[in-house]
């Protein structure tokens, strides 16, 4: 596979990733608040949690809301192995760093490394807490899309502001990515003969710089485009119409407060 | 320039930083209910003019007066009474769906949702816009996203249009939408003003024509006048319309000057007439 390939191919998947979650599976009928606010509590309390209980409960709350939401099962078991193999190798010195009992030898020609029980304990702990914590949090964010999060994020009196720079951040972030694609093709379009491969990327690199005038230029657009249909001195809001609370609200609510107590007691 | 106009630019000087001069003394006016175009090559300093005329940026010298009072001294409120159109609509689009982004506006004006929701409907309507209120602007093709970046400045009923480039990128059937769209607000009463480098669309909506090269304007007075006149064209390294272009090549002589397709038409129909009733006359001599 050409380089160029693989990379266009990764710019358009990411932009076509950040799309998709920025509108979210089905039209929720969950208040946005209560959501985020769960989906804080939850992740939080996976984030924090000891053992391997709570991580495991909080996974299997996250594949039921994939489930009942339509999510893209896909796209979310994707999320989680990309996190669940980058932990693990972020966390792979821990078996060998953590004083305790020993449990196998790794001998590395003049080197010999110990893996204790207890770092492998830690090891597996982290990773399940990070997937968990990533699993749930995804799980929300791909049933309800950022927009809605960001109206969640609102409804949690978040400065009006950072609602506005979040939701441009969503839908500029994929333009920006599939902007760089084509200024790849572009460039790599006018390498007209056989070149090594360190000019190409010499050659490449350069979009680097263009992103960043062509982010300026934009943005000064932008805020030209939005004070243009500002009236009031005050910073504009993307205010959408608010949901009344509903059973299901509750329920969520009620269930990631007990999970909550269950965090807390497990650590007291 | 006019005395009561409802928008009047004067003797604007303006450089961005780096000491790059885009405007020396740059004027014109807009009154109710005509189409003021300005005219130049690309990089002649039109987006910058209109920027200035919405109050987007301060010039160094000169003034923008909305109505009989400096604009500067009106802002933001007067925003409501100018829409701008920016030329790529990527610049202008922000919001996360079309119906987000023609209410933007609306939610600062409109006390509740519902009048919210019913002026947008309305205005999609109007714009073929109600079966895309739920995408992603940016998601939509060039066409849809000018419609929407008119819809979205329409929606809150400025006096003033100001459109930058509306016909770039377009194929006929969006541009023939916009002219449509500018005769309206035109019979409306508005006063829109078109910075353009296309003479053709010119020629089909404007009553009056400014040029401009360098920052510096000329011009002001009808289209016809301005449009015909090729030395004024040749400042801002601009052609007649091809109409114009294609009569000088054949050598037909047309003294009515037409502009646009519809001009020749109608220009052709009153040399039959004309014809057919001299005939007439000469055989009504003969009997």
């Amino acid at each position: 596979m050409k380089l160029r390939n693989l990379t266009e191919r990764f710019l358009e998947n990411l932009a076509e990733a950040v799309d998709s979650l920025s509108v979210g599976s089905t039209p929720s009928s969950l208040n946005p608040t209560i959501a985020v606010l769960s989906a804080l509590v939850l992740t939080g309390t996976a984030a924090f949690s000891y053992g391997f209980a709570l991580p495991a409960l909080i996974l299997a709350i996250s594949v039921v809301l994939v489930l009942l939401a339509h999510s893209s099962v896909r796209q979310w078991t994707k999320i989680l192995l990309f996190v669940s193999v980058w932990v693990a190798l972020v966390s792979a010195p821990l078996p060998f760093i953590t004083p305790g009992k020993s449990i196998a030898v790794l001998s590395l020609g003049l080197i010999e490394l110990g893996v204790s029980f207890e770092g492998l304990n830690e090891m597996i702990a982290f990773i399940s807490r990070t997937t968990a914590a990533a699993a749930i949090f995804t799980s929300f964010a791909s049933a309800m899309g950022w927009r809605r999060i960001v109206n969640g994020l609102e409804g949690l009196r978040m400065p009006g502001q950072f609602g506005l720079f979040l939701n441009l951040s969503i839908i500029h972030i994929p333009l920006f990515l599939r902007e760089t694609a084509k200024m790849l093709s572009a460039r790599e379009s006018r390498i007209v003969r056989k070149i090594r491969i360190r000019e190409v990327w010499r050659v490449l690199s350069t979009v680097v710089g263009d992103l960043l005038l062509r982010g300026y230029e934009r943005s000064w657009r932008l805020e030209k485009a939005i004070n243009a249909r500002s009236f009031i001195p005050l910073e504009p809001s993307l205010k959408t119409p608010s949901t009344a609370m509903g059973i299901k609200d509750f329920l969520l609510l009620f269930i990631s407060l007990c999970i909550l107590t269950l965090g807390v007691l497990s650590v007291v | 320039m006019r005395e009561g106009s409802l928008l009047t630019v004067k003797n604007i000087h303006f450089r961005y930083p780096g000491n790059v001069q885009v405007l020396n003394g740059a004027s014109f006016s807009a009154e109710r209910g005509e189409v003021v175009a300005i005219i130049g090559s690309n990089g002649s300093g039109k987006t910058t003019l209109l920027l200035i005329a919405a109050g987007l940026l301060d010039p160094q010298n000169g003034l923008v007066l909305l109505g009989e009072k400096p604009l500067r001294e009106q802002l933001p409120e007067a925003r409501k009474k100018i829409g701008l159109v920016f030329q790529d609509p990527n610049d202008q689009l922000f919001n996360p769906t079309v119906y987000d982004e023609i209410a933007f506006t609306l939610r600062q004006l409109l006390s509740s949702e519902e009048e919210v929701e019913r002026k947008v409907r309305q205005v999609a309507q109007k714009l073929k816009l109600g079966n895309l209120l739920a995408r992603p602007p940016f998601k939509l093709s060039m066409g849809e996203k000018r419609r929407v970046t008119l819809a979205s400045v329409l929606a809150y009923d400025p006096d003033i249009l100001l459109l930058d480039e509306p016909t770039a990128n377009l194929s006929v059937k969006y541009v023939e939408e916009t002219e449509q769209v500018i005769m309206n607000a035109k019979n409306a009463g508005k006063a829109v003003v078109i910075a353009s480098h296309d003479v053709e669309f010119v020629a089909n909506v404007s009553d009056r024509v400014y040029i401009i090269n360098e920052g510096s304007m000329q011009g002001g007075s009808n289209a016809k006048s301005i449009l015909t006149d090729e030395s004024m064209l040749k400042f801002a390294d601009m052609r007649p319309p091809l109409v114009l272009q294609t009569l000088k090549v054949l050598r037909l002589e047309s003294h009515d000057n037409p502009l646009t397709i519809k001009d020749l038409t109608e220009a052709s129909n009153g040399n039959t007439h004309r014809k057919q009733r001299s005939s007439q006359t000469q055989r009504s001599k003969r009997r």
